[in-house]
């Protein structure tokens, strides 16, 4: 007698075994979307920070202090003012820069501080900008985990190069400048952590 | 019937195996995209350390600027930065390499040096 078919064993044994490998890929396939989200954070975080130095360093590099078409007959000025807000180092840099803004492509006149104003939406590092001295400004919040900002400009006016911690000028900008950020433990992405130092390039 | 199944199977097995590679791709290219942006911001940081050299400096590039590893929170990460004399005078040739143990970044770059420039830190 030949047989033809399935018996009810082999079906079973065959559905066993199919739900196992199932049951084994569906684990898998849960475990690698939960390692995918995790990774995702992780790498928006660093995105964010990276674009967040990326603008601030672009921006400081195209800085100049010659006069802007904008400002009429003032020149545009370079300041690093060196300030405390309640112990915190809250230093604020105020220059003009031809970089891309998201005001546009022309000259932008920059502010770049920690906002700690509760009275206005942003916090931490914002920039504020408008296309010349007292124009309306626009807010630009950067990151908001920022607590403390400390900034240095690398100057040779005096003769001798040196680091200073504070700078202000009408006509020249600094050789170089350093920002280091910080927030409460951990708040801060790493790559917010590195000193953000940039080589101007109109103070060569 | 059997034979059937056994093929169906097997398909079913082929397109989820693919389909588990093609996420397991997707993951380790999105586990590196954080180290070389990381290895980028590092890369330029050196750079720029560079940049702001004196002629001098440039010329005998010290040790500690030469190589070394970066502190937390990129421990792990280890550079070298290479300064020589381009042919055009006052300029030079800056190279950074960023290693980490999966991989490397390299950033070059070229910087115009004022002679007799020296930096107090």
């Amino acid at each position: 007698m030949t047989r033809r078919g399935m018996t009810g064993v082999e079906l079973l044994v065959a559905l066993a075994v199919t739900g196992l490998a199932a049951v084994i890929g569906t684990a898998t396939l849960a475990l690698l979307t939960d390692r995918g989200a995790t990774l995702r954070e992780q790498s928006s975080a660093t995105e964010h920070a990276a674009a967040v130095r990326h603008t601030v360093v672009a921006w400081l590099e195209d800085a100049h202090g010659a006069q802007s078409p904008f400002s009429g007959n003032d020149a545009a000025a370079f300041e690093l003012l060196d300030l405390r807000d309640h112990g915190r180092a809250a230093d604020q840099l105020l220059f003009t820069t031809s970089a891309p803004t998201p005001l546009g492509s022309g000259d932008t006149f920059v502010r770049l501080y920690v906002d700690s104003d509760r009275r206005t939406p942003e916090r931490g590092l914002v920039a504020e900008l408008s296309p010349w001295p007292g124009a309306p400004v626009t807010r630009l919040e950067l990151d908001s985990t920022v607590t403390d900002m400390e900034a240095r400009c690398l100057t040779d006016l005096a003769g001798t190069p040196r680091w200073l911690p504070t700078f202000l000028s009408a006509q020249a900008v600094p050789r170089g400048i350093e920002l280091r950020l910080r927030s409460a433990p951990d708040a801060l992405a790493p790559l917010l952590q590195l000193p953000i130092r940039v080589a101007v390039e109109a103070g060569r | 019937m059997l034979l059937e199944a056994v093929v169906a199977l097997l398909v079913i097995g082929l397109v989820s195996a693919a389909a588990l590679d093609l996420v397991s791709a997707q993951l380790r290219a999105a586990a590196r995209q954080p180290a070389v942006l990381t290895a980028a911001a590092l890369a330029q940081d050196r750079m720029t350390t560079l940049q702001l050299l004196s002629d001098e400096e440039l010329r005998r590039l010290p040790d500690s600027l030469a190589r070394g590893e970066f502190a937390a929170p990129f421990a792990g990460y280890r550079w070298r930065s290479a300064a020589t004399r381009s042919r055009v005078e006052s300029f030079y040739d800056l190279r950074v390499d960023v290693e980490w143990s999966t991989g490397r970044y390299t950033l070059a770059s070229v910087a115009s040096v004022p002679p007799g420039t020296r930096v107090t830190r």
